[in-house]
């Protein structure tokens, strides 16, 4: 039996090897991080602005109820000459429309038009250094009235972006007023990126529908929305990529619908293209917007990890969250528009943050195609949690409840008791019948608690040519085995055909099993993150042949989490 | 007069019917077949329909984080039988409730959608007035206009296809905490009807 001074020394050793363990990795990634490139870094080319407008009142979308107006911004390389560019285009979301704060369109009684589209000039200036022509468009008339249609403007967003986007095609080939040939031949329509912002973001998903049925499509390379809502649960999946910014503290589309998106279309992908959300913690709704300065987390009560001056808050400043938006955004749009090279690790997270948001707490999400991945277990029916997607044996044991939640009926709608709004992949929808996500809902009382998953003889024993093992989880904090504050932990051990085993721990490649912060309103929110851990740390079993993953709880005497999909991937 | 009067408002609302429709199909495309049954033009031109009032309420002081003051309901005749949704499904309406609700303070203009939920059901999107002072829907649930009723509103997302839980779960009779904007809040005056219906 140890005595509590034996307790403390080995919890002081167990410290200083952490310590110890943390130093040499720092000391590994030091290096790592100095040569890695920065995405949000001002690129070579010098810089145009320049404002548009055909008026206020320019067309009317189907199904509308209202004019509105054809007004952007463009922010383009000066050597146009050098060109043809690649074109993106940027969407803001519903925000006052004229004066200091009424919502009318056109405006009236001498107000001016409150410009929300110049509210991502910093992201804008930043891309078009590197070559890229970047237009931001308005949408206050859709905005003033969109509550009155039963899309919420969705389809008038779509439209609205269709038309701009014709209009540059227009530009690129004969010219139009007011640039007359300025951009003839210097925009390449065959590279297309779009971000919407809020309900912009839905308008961007709406628009791949729009899009797909024209005669000739935009190549819409990448969709980003951010902080979207998803009250229809438009589906975007097989051939497009879709990466988003999810804040933690939003105030505003506070339940982080968005996240539909990715789970909706999580196995639907089957030849290409991916999804993918980056959880800022300590962001809100508003600041990725820089016309929008009023801290939407004030729609909610005070709460000490996302209020400013919270005893714990982590809130970012406008500033720093501007910082993810460029870092970011540069990130999805130089990988995926440009074809630029060094980047991809930043949104799939396998190289960590880009360099000038590295501090921050941000956890990536990414799911890729079908052709990336080796599903284990889908955990989408009670039949997932005896048999998994590869047909071997799956079993647990001291494990309590260890259900499936969120899904299908006859699973329960929700997974937790409280708030939708903190459980985000169930949060239901404004405009669709949809159910959510499907999870496993599971905890231990027992560091002999498995979750034990056996891989039938044959060519799926053979890991070797994947990169990572992962899934997706996060902690119950609904469940009080779950101390708060404090972090989960997991061991996941391989097994080979000859028995050899080597376990990893979840702990020393991800921060994902934090407890979630917060304790008012939408917080604490279970807003899953893809934990990964590398297929190359595996050195003393063979990977042609492993006949067995299991999760081992085994680091913490008890615990719940929520788990989704389990698989191997691999990096495109 | 008047028949020239009726005949350019029927005139405009055909055109409206036909120009209309295709944006509340959006909406309404997973429900089943309604045959021949138009679909429902905008809810502006609906609102902007005379109205006979069906209940109007002051509550004794702004109420909830919100500042709700009170509200109006009329009810209005469609010139011909309309197709809606109502919790999901399509369904041949002639008649609906505009409701407008008024606050003590500006409304913020949020993305999140903002609905009107009586008795704990969802009962449309309110649209802000230009001023934020006041939002208005129009209801077609018939059996949301019932004396003593609760009527509420919420930047909560709610199912359009409520279950037995999810009603249970927005009623009246939960205790929201009133600091939580996205709480149903409930006005305390319930319906009284001024019509018999």
């Amino acid at each position: 039996m140890s005595t509590s001074k034996e307790i403390m020394a080995m919890t002081h050793a167990r410290r200083f090897a952490r310590l110890t363990v943390l130093a040499l990795l720092v000391g590994l990634t030091l290096p790592a991080l100095a040569q890695a490139q920065d995405p949000a870094a001002i690129g070579s080319h010098g810089v145009t602005r320049q404002e548009y407008t055909q008026g206020d009142t320019v067309f009317t979308p189907t199904g509308f109820p209202g004019p509105v107006e054809f007004t952007g911004v463009v922010h383009y390389p000066t050597d146009l000459i050098n060109g043809p560019y690649p074109l993106v285009l940027y969407l803001h979301g519903r925000h006052q429309t004229c004066g200091t704060s009424t919502l009318e369109w056109p405006c009236t009684g001498g107000r001016l038009p409150i410009k929300n589209f110049i509210g991502y000039d910093y992201s804008a200036n930043q891309l078009a250094s590197h070559g890229y022509i970047v237009i931001s468009i308005s949408a206050n008339g859709i905005n003033a009235r969109d509550n009155s249609v039963t899309d919420l403007g969705a389809f008038a967003r779509a439209q609205l972006i269709d038309r701009h986007l014709e209009y540059w095609r227009t530009l690129n080939t004969v010219g139009a007023a007011p640039f007359g040939a300025l951009f003839v031949g210097r925009v390449d329509l065959t590279r297309v990126g779009t971000m919407g912002h809020s309900r912009g973001g839905e308008g961007i998903a709406r628009h791949v529908s729009l899009n797909a049925a024209k005669a000739s499509p935009f190549p819409l390379r990448v969709l980003v929305p951010i902080a979207p809502t998803n009250f229809s649960r438009f589906q975007v999946n097989n051939t497009f990529k879709v990466a988003q910014i999810l804040s933690y503290c939003d105030g505003d589309v506070s339940d982080l619908q968005g996240v539909h998106f990715y789970d909706d279309a999580r196995f639907l992908m089957t030849t290409s293209g991916y999804q993918q959300y980056i959880n800022v913690m300590g962001g809100n709704h508003n600041f990725y917007n820089s016309i929008w300065t009023n801290d939407d987390w004030l729609f909610q009560p005070a709460d000490p990890f996302c209020s400013v001056g919270g005893a714990m808050s982590a809130r970012l400043t406008a500033a720093q969250q501007r910082a993810v938006g460029t870092a970011y955004l540069a990130t999805y749009f130089r990988t995926e528009v440009g074809g630029e090279p060094g980047f991809f690790g930043y949104i799939d997270g396998s190289t960590g943050k880009p360099p000038t948001v590295s501090a921050l707490a941000i956890h990536a999400s990414y799911q890729g195609n079908n052709t990336q991945r080796r599903d284990l277990n889908r955990l989408l029916t009670n039949a997932d949690l005896t048999t998994n997607f590869l047909g071997g044996a799956t079993s647990q044991t001291g494990l309590t409840p260890h259900d499936l939640c969120g899904g299908l009926a006859p699973q329960p709608l929700h997974c937790l008791a409280g708030s939708t709004a903190r459980q985000p992949h169930t949060t239901p929808s404004a405009r669709s019948t949809m159910r959510g996500m499907s999870q496993l809902r599971t905890g231990w009382n027992a560091t002999t608690a498995t979750f034990v998953h056996q891989i039938p003889a044959g060519p799926s024993r053979d890991i070797s040519a994947f990169d990572f093992f992962q899934f997706r989880a996060v902690v119950n904090f609904t469940d009080g085995r779950n101390p708060v504050g404090a972090p989960r932990d997991l061991v996941v051990r391989f097994t080979d055909a000859l028995g050899a085993v080597q376990s990893l721990r979840v702990g020393m490649f991800s921060g994902a099993l934090y407890y979630p912060p917060g304790v008012n309103g939408p917080v604490p929110k279970a807003l899953q993150n893809v934990i990964r851990l590398p297929l190359s740390a595996l050195t003393t079993v063979n990977k042609t042949q492993i006949r067995e993953v299991a999760f081992l709880f085994n680091q913490q005497a008890t615990g719940a989490l929520l788990i989704s999909e389990i698989s191997f991937y691999n990096k495109p | 007069m008047h028949s020239t009067a009726a005949s350019v408002v029927a005139r405009a609302w055909r055109a409206m019917t036909q120009a209309l429709a295709a944006a509340v199909l959006i909406g309404l495309s997973s429900g089943g077949a309604v045959a021949q049954t138009p679909e429902l033009p905008h809810l502006d031109d609906v609102k902007k329909l005379p109205g006979v009032p069906v209940a109007q309420a002051v509550t004794p002081g702004p109420e909830t984080l919100l500042g709700l003051t009170g509200y109006r309901i009329t009810r209005v005749v469609l010139p011909q039988p309309s197709v809606v949704g109502i919790e999901g499904k399509r369904t041949e309406v002639s008649e609906g409730w505009h409701v407008t609700v008024s606050f003590a303070k500006p409304l913020a203009v949020r993305n999140q959608a903002f609905s009107l939920v009586i008795d704990g059901r969802w009962c449309g999107f309110l649209a802000e007035s230009p001023d934020l002072m006041s939002a208005d829907t129009v209801c077609f649930d018939p059996r949301a206009i019932r004396e003593g009723a609760a009527l509420g509103v919420t930047y909560r997302s709610i199912e359009i296809a409520p279950s037995p839980e999810s009603v249970r779960l927005l009623s009246p009779d939960v205790q929201f905490t009133d600091e939580d904007t996205d709480a149903v809040h409930y006005s305390s005056a319930r319906l009284q009807l001024l019509e018999v219906r």
